[in-house]
């Protein structure tokens, strides 16, 4: 069976790219930001792993990593942050915070695919 | 007298002292807090900040010097100047004076004059030294945010190219042409932000040419509203304007077409489809009112107070994605002051915002 990945990012034309890139070895959740990410894991989404872009509007990348990573239900989802924030503070604080990896956009798809197989190997 | 908002902690084991000191800055209009001692002083600093601090050095229990090394240790106490107020004006004294953190010293007995001078000196030494910090951090926000606002449209662009090169995307798909649209927007928001982004920097830099003359406001608005048209067409947005044939007005071309291009885009942005924008014109005595009214997606109260000021930076999604750097309305205020004008928001949550400007018509 297909592992499920969530995406969030607040660019339609990045969740649809994510889409095409994805759909053929993944299950490809989107949505726009960390608010309707989390509204939609307490529906009951249970993602194999999240990747999350960072600057979005009503709850960013930062505080959404924050919430799941503090959740009891859901700190065990790995999270990879994709973003076109490239400065290494940002990237140290990020992976301090608990994201399992961090990809600079633009990025190539098949960096992307075999980074996330890696980690759902790491993690599994 | 000005002085009235200063606060002055003032900190004397001499009760005399004290009051004399305090009805000498009491008179200039000074708003002054006493202490009798370095521990009574350090407390009361746990419940407001004063603009400037006179301390004696010598005191029984804890000196004035061991005070101030303490209250240069604490983040929030460590920039309020302090002045030591000395009775030995002899050199070592003065130069731990200085090592523990004071800004001056004032031998006692002091000239009434001489402690004036030195209490206003410094209070505005630190005033002017808080701007720079606090116009310095609104900078630093403000590139940071719009560092990541041209860097991101960028890095969709060149995906959306890369897919394309790599074989992920068809260009005869539907999906393509789904992210084409999107893609478009972004440009759109992108090159407005750059537009933007030019002026302002010019602005800042004073480079920008400012040349009020008499000009007609109402061909100003129309152009605004030819070049945002294909916007408010494919949103399906009517224009409910109000103008009359010509409406004479004392100010610069070029940054007032800026001020209506913004006010018009954000209207735009935050309406929904189907929706209505009016603007509506009028001439008063001596003064010219421009109204730009949306049923858009309105502004929540406590944002209202957020989008002029500059220590803020908000920025929101339009109704289709649309994106914003929140420069926008930074722009059109500076602008607008800078015409010697005024503007005015009005707005309610999901029922439209309304934006009133009022101009001068005589310089």
């Amino acid at each position: 069976m297909k592992k499920k990945i969530l995406v969030v990012d607040d660019k339609a034309a990045h969740r649809k790219l994510m889409k095409i890139y994805l759909s053929k070895n993944f299950n490809v959740a989107t949505s726009e930001n960390g608010l309707v990410a989390l509204r939609m894991l307490h529906e009951g989404l249970r993602p194999d792993i999240i990747v999350t872009d960072l600057l979005m509007p009503e709850v960013d990348g930062t505080a959404f990593l924050d919430q799941i990573k503090s959740s009891y239900f859901y700190q065990h989802i790995p999270v990879m942050v994709l973003s076109s924030v490239e400065t290494s503070t940002e990237k140290i604080r990020l992976l301090r915070a608990g994201a399992e990896d961090y990809l600079h956009k633009p990025f190539n798809p098949e960096e992307l695919e075999v980074r996330i197989e890696k980690i759902l190997q790491r993690t599994a | 007298m000005g002085n009235t908002n200063k606060q002055i902690l003032v900190v004397d084991d001499n009760l005399q002292n004290l009051q004399m000191t305090t009805r000498i800055l009491q008179d200039q209009g000074y708003k002054v807090n006493l202490a009798l001692d370095g521990p009574t002083a350090l407390e009361q600093l746990e419940f407001y900040l004063p603009d400037l601090i006179l301390l004696d050095i010598m005191m029984p229990e804890m000196d004035g010097l061991e005070v101030c090394r303490i209250l240069k240790k604490k983040p929030a106490l460590k920039e309020i100047p302090v002045i030591f107020l000395t009775a030995k004006a002899q050199s070592e004294d003065l130069k731990d004076g200085f090592n523990a953190g004071g800004v001056d010293y004032i031998s006692k007995p002091f000239r009434k004059e001489e402690l004036l001078v030195r209490v206003k000196n410094h209070i505005e030494l630190a005033d002017s030294r808080n701007r720079i910090f606090e116009l310095h951090q609104t900078r630093a926000k403000l590139y940071s945010i719009i560092s990541h606002d041209l860097r991101s449209p960028f890095a969709a662009i060149t995906q959306v190219i890369n897919a394309i090169h790599e074989g992920y995307l068809d260009t005869d798909s539907p999906e393509f042409l789904d992210i084409f649209s999107d893609l478009e927007k972004t440009t759109q928001a992108t090159s407005a932000l750059l537009e933007n982004l030019l002026n302002w920097s010019s602005f800042q830099s004073g480079s920008l040419p400012f040349s009020p003359k008499m000009i007609d406001l109402v061909k100003l608005i129309s152009e605004c509203i030819q070049l945002l048209e294909r916007s408010a067409t494919n949103k399906k947005i009517n224009f409910n304007l109000d103008l009359p044939n010509s409406i004479q007005c004392y100010c610069d071309e070029v940054s007032m077409h800026t001020v209506l291009r913004n006010l018009i885009s954000n209207a735009i942005k935050f309406t929904r489809e189907g929706g209505t924008i009016s603007i509506h014109v009028s001439g008063h005595e001596q003064t010219t009112k421009i109204m730009i009214e949306d049923t858009g997606l309105g502004i929540e109260e406590d944002v209202i107070e957020k989008i002029f000021t500059k220590n803020e930076h908000y920025t929101s999604k339009g109704t289709s994605e649309e994106m914003g750097t929140g420069l926008g309305l930074h722009l059109v205020k500076e602008f607008i002051e800078k015409n010697k004008g005024k503007i005015q928001v009005e707005s309610k949550k999901d029922v439209g915002t309304k934006f009133t400007i009022l101009l001068p018509d005589n310089p």
